[in-house]
C-alpha cells in the first residue's frame, strides 16, 4: 500500500505507521515490510482482553524508505498454522494504516 | 506582558504546599537514586549468576506455597491477568510496580538481601538466555503444574475466595476489563488459552532459543533508538485511555520489542498469565530499564518525563489495587503516581543497549535563548496555597550562570485573568526548603517579587498576565550554597500576598511556570 505523510516532515520528526487492527487470530502477527522486502517491524498483539479489538500499533518507518513524503509498505499476516505461507490481511484484520510524524530527540532514522 | 515591579519584603510562605496533590507533584524527579541500594545487572554479567540462584530458590518456595497464599507462584501471575495495562499510558508504570513488589518478595523468600532482578538485554542477546532453561527457571520443569485441569483444581477455590474479598473499587476494575465474575476470568484463561501444559510452556527451546528474523528486527538497536526518541511521555509510553484496562495506540517500545518478544517465546509468555514463565521478569526489567534510559534522556534535554499539565493528575491518580507485598498482603501504595519514579524500590541498572541516546552535558555556550516548561504541581494561588512547578533545567545552566559572560536565567510566570489585582504581590521562590513556612529576604531561595501596575484597559482585562522574573542571582546563590543537585529539577514557587484591607477574596490561577535563558 502506498502511504503519504499528512504534511512535510520537520527535521526533528521521525515517521511511523499506525496500524489499527481489528481481530487477528491468536498467535498471528502482521509483518510490515518496505517495497523491497525489508522488514521494518511487526504487529504482534499481546494481552487483548476478551471480546475486544486488538488496537493500534506504531511501527517505525525508516526515513530511507521515504520518497517525496510517500512510502510503499507491504503488510503480511503470518499465522502459526500456516508457517511459510504469509498472506495479505483482510479488512477485519487491518482496519487502517496511516503514516504519522512524531517529534523526537536526536537524529531521526 | 507586565514588567516585574521587584520589591523585597518580608513575607510568609504558606504551608499551602499541601495544595499540591500528595504524590504527584514529583514531575521531573530523577529515575534513579543518587546511590541505589540494589543493582539490576545485565543477565550476561557473570555477577548476575548468584541472583539467578536466589531467584530459583524463591520460585521453588512460591511453587510450594498453597494457592491460598498470595505469594503462591500462580497467584502472583494472576495479578497480571486481572490488572495489567496494555496498549495505554499506564503500561510502563504498572509493570514497574508489579516487578518492583515481586522483586521484594523474591528478596524476602530467597533470603538474599541484595537480590535484584537481572535484566535481559535482548538487543545484545536476541535469544532466550540459556540460564532460563535450567531448573525452575523453565516453566516446563516438573515443579510447575502440568495440566489445565490440575491448575483449575488447585486455583479455583482460592481464586473464588479472592474474588469474594474484592472491594467495590476492585470489582469496578474487574468490570473495566469485562470480568463480571470469577467465572469470566476462568473462561478467558481457558479459551484464550492462557495456560499451557508441560512440554508446551514455551515455543523456544534450548536447542532453538533464537528469535526469528522479524523479532530480531523488533529488538534491534535501530528499533530501540526509535522507541527512545519521542519527546513526550504519551508518544513514548502508549496512548491515553480513561482507565488502565482500555486500549489506545501502542508506542514503539510496547508495540515492537515488548510484544514481539512475548509472542516469539510463546507458551505462557504469549498471554496474560505470562508471569508464570520466570523469564517474564527479566524481560520486563529490560522494558523498565529502557523507560529509565528514556527518562534520563529527557532530563538531560530539559524535557518532560511524565504526562504534563492537565494530563498528569488523571494519570497519577489511576488506582492500582492488586499489588501484593512480600508479606502476602496488599500494599499501601495503590496509585500510578506512586511508581512514577524508581523511588523506594531503590534500584539502578547496569548500563545496557540504548544508553547512548542520553546526550552528553552541553557546553555553557549552548545555554542561551532556551526555555524549559515546568510541570505544574499546584496552580491555585490564594492566601492558603502557593503555585509551584518543577522545571527540569540542564545541569549546565546553573554552571553557565556562574560565569561573567554566562546566560541570564529567568522564570516566566503566567497567571489567568483575575477579577481584582489591586494590592496583590507575587513572590517567587526557587528551591525553598521543603516544608518551610517562612523565607527571609536574604535567603538564596528568594528570587524577587512582582506586581501589576495600573488598570487593565483596551480589552486586556480577560487576558492572562505573564511576568519574567530574573532568577540568575537566586541560581548563583543556590549553587554557591550547594542547594542545586545534579539531575534534580528547579522547584519554582509563587506565593501571593495582598496589601491593605481588601474584602475581595484573593484567588488566582497560574497556568504556566517555565524557566529560560537569554
Amino acid at each position: 500500500m502506498l502511504l503519504a505523510l499528512p504534511r512535510d516532515r520537520a527535521a526533528d520528526e521521525q515517521v511511523a505507521v499506525r496500524i489499527t487492527v481489528g481481530t487477528l487470530a491468536k498467535g498471528a502477527r502482521i509483518v510490515v515490510k518496505t517495497a523491497e522486502g525489508e522488514v521494518v517491524g511487526a504487529v504482534a498483539p499481546f494481552g487483548v482482553l476478551p471480546g475486544r479489538k486488538a488496537g493500534s500499533f506504531m511501527v517505525p518507518v525508516p526515513l530511507a524508505a521515504m520518497k517525496d513524503g510517500k512510502v510503499t509498505l507491504q503488510l503480511e499476516v503470518e499465522e502459526p498454522a500456516q508457517v511459510g505461507k504469509p498472506r495479505a490481511p483482510t479488512k477485519t484484520e487491518v482496519e487502517a494504516a496511516n503514516l504519522e510524524l512524531m517529534p523526537v530527540s536526536g537524529t531521526p532514522e | 506582558m507586565s514588567l516585574p515591579n521587584t520589591s523585597r519584603r518580608h513575607f510568609l510562605v504558606t504551608a499551602g504546599a499541601a495544595a499540591a496533590t500528595a504524590g504527584w507533584s514529583f514531575g521531573q524527579e530523577p529515575a534513579q537514586a543518587a546511590a541505589a541500594r540494589y543493582h539490576r545487572l545485565n543477565l550476561q554479567n557473570p555477577a548476575a549468576a548468584p541472583f539467578l540462584e536466589s531467584y530459583k530458590k524463591a520460585i521453588t518456595i512460591m511453587l510450594q506455597l498453597p494457592p491460598s497464599d498470595a505469594r503462591n507462584w500462580y497467584r502472583n501471575a494472576f495479578i497480571h491477568t486481572l490488572d495489567c495495562p496494555h496498549g495505554n499510558w499506564w503500561f510502563v508504570v504498572w509493570h514497574r510496580g508489579f516487578t518492583g513488589w515481586f522483586e521484594r518478595t523474591v528478596r524476602e523468600l530467597s533470603g538474599d538481601a541484595n537480590f535484584a532482578f537481572p535484566y535481559w538485554d535482548w538487543t545484545a542477546l536476541p535469544q532466550l538466555p540459556d540460564s532460563f532453561f535450567n531448573g525452575v527457571l523453565d516453566p516446563n520443569n516438573p515443579a510447575f503444574i502440568a495440566s489445565y485441569n490440575e491448575f483449575f483444581a488447585q486455583l479455583s477455590n482460592p481464586m473464588s475466595a479472592l474474588w469474594n474479598s474484592f472491594s467495590p473499587a476492585q470489582l469496578q476494575q474487574m468490570r473495566n476489563r469485562g470480568f463480571r465474575s470469577i467465572n469470566d476470568v476462568w473462561q478467558a484463561v481457558r479459551d484464550s488459552p492462557m495456560f499451557f501444559p508441560r512440554g508446551r510452556a514455551r515455543t523456544l527451546t534450548r536447542q532453538n532459543p533464537g528469535f526469528d528474523a522479524t523479532t530480531r528486527r523488533a529488538v534491534s538497536i535501530g528499533t530501540i533508538r526509535n522507541a527512545l526518541a519521542p519527546t513526550d511521555f504519551i508518544s513514548f509510553g502508549s496512548g491515553k485511555t480513561a482507565n488502565h484496562s482500555g486500549s489506545a495506540t501502542q508506542g514503539i517500545l510496547e508495540s515492537q520489542p515488548h510484544n514481539n518478544v512475548h509472542n516469539n517465546i510463546g507458551g505462557f509468555m504469549q498471554d496474560l498469565l505470562s508471569p508464570t514463565d520466570p523469564v517474564f521478569f527479566a524481560h520486563h526489567s529490560n522494558i523498565d530499564r529502557l523507560w529509565d534510559v528514556w527518562t534520563r534522556k529527557q532530563q538531560r534535554l530539559g524535557l518532560p518525563t511524565l504526562p504534563t499539565g492537565a494530563d498528569l493528575p488523571p494519570w497519577a491518580n489511576e488506582p492500582f489495587l492488586f499489588f501484593m507485598g512480600p508479606d502476602g498482603k496488599p500494599v499501601a501504595k495503590n496509585k500510578a503516581g506512586d511508581y512514577a519514579t524508581i523511588g523506594d524500590f531503590n534500584y539502578d541498572y547496569e548500563p545496557g543497549s540504548g544508553e547512548t541516546v542520553i546526550p552528553a552535558a552541553t557546553r555553557p555556550g549552548d545555554m542561551n535563548n532556551k526555555v524549559w516548561l515546568g510541570t505544574l504541581g499546584a496552580s491555585a494561588l490564594n492566601l492558603g496555597a502557593s503555585a509551584r512547578a518543577e522545571v527540569m533545567v540542564p545541569q549546565a545552566v546553573p554552571e553557565a550562570a556562574m560565569k561573567e559572560d554566562g546566560p541570564a536565567v529567568f522564570a516566566k510566570i503566567t497567571i489567568e485573568p483575575m477579577a481584582d489585582t489591586k494590592g496583590v504581590e507575587f513572590h517567587v521562590l526557587v528551591n525553598a526548603p521543603e516544608g518551610a513556612k517562612q523565607v527571609d529576604l536574604d535567603s538564596p531561595s528568594f528570587a524577587g517579587t512582582f506586581s501589576t501596575f495600573g488598570a487593565r484597559l483596551g480589552g486586556h482585562e480577560n487576558q492572562p498576565l505573564s511576568f519574567l522574573m530574573p532568577l540568575t542571582e537566586a541560581v548563583q546563590k543556590l549553587r554557591e550554597a550547594n542547594e542545586l543537585k545534579p539531575d534534580q529539577p528547579l522547584r519554582v514557587q509563587v506565593v501571593a500576598e495582598r496589601k491593605g484591607v481588601n474584602l475581595t477574596p484573593l484567588e488566582a490561577k497560574v497556568s504556566e511556570i517555565s524557566v529560560g535563558t537569554f
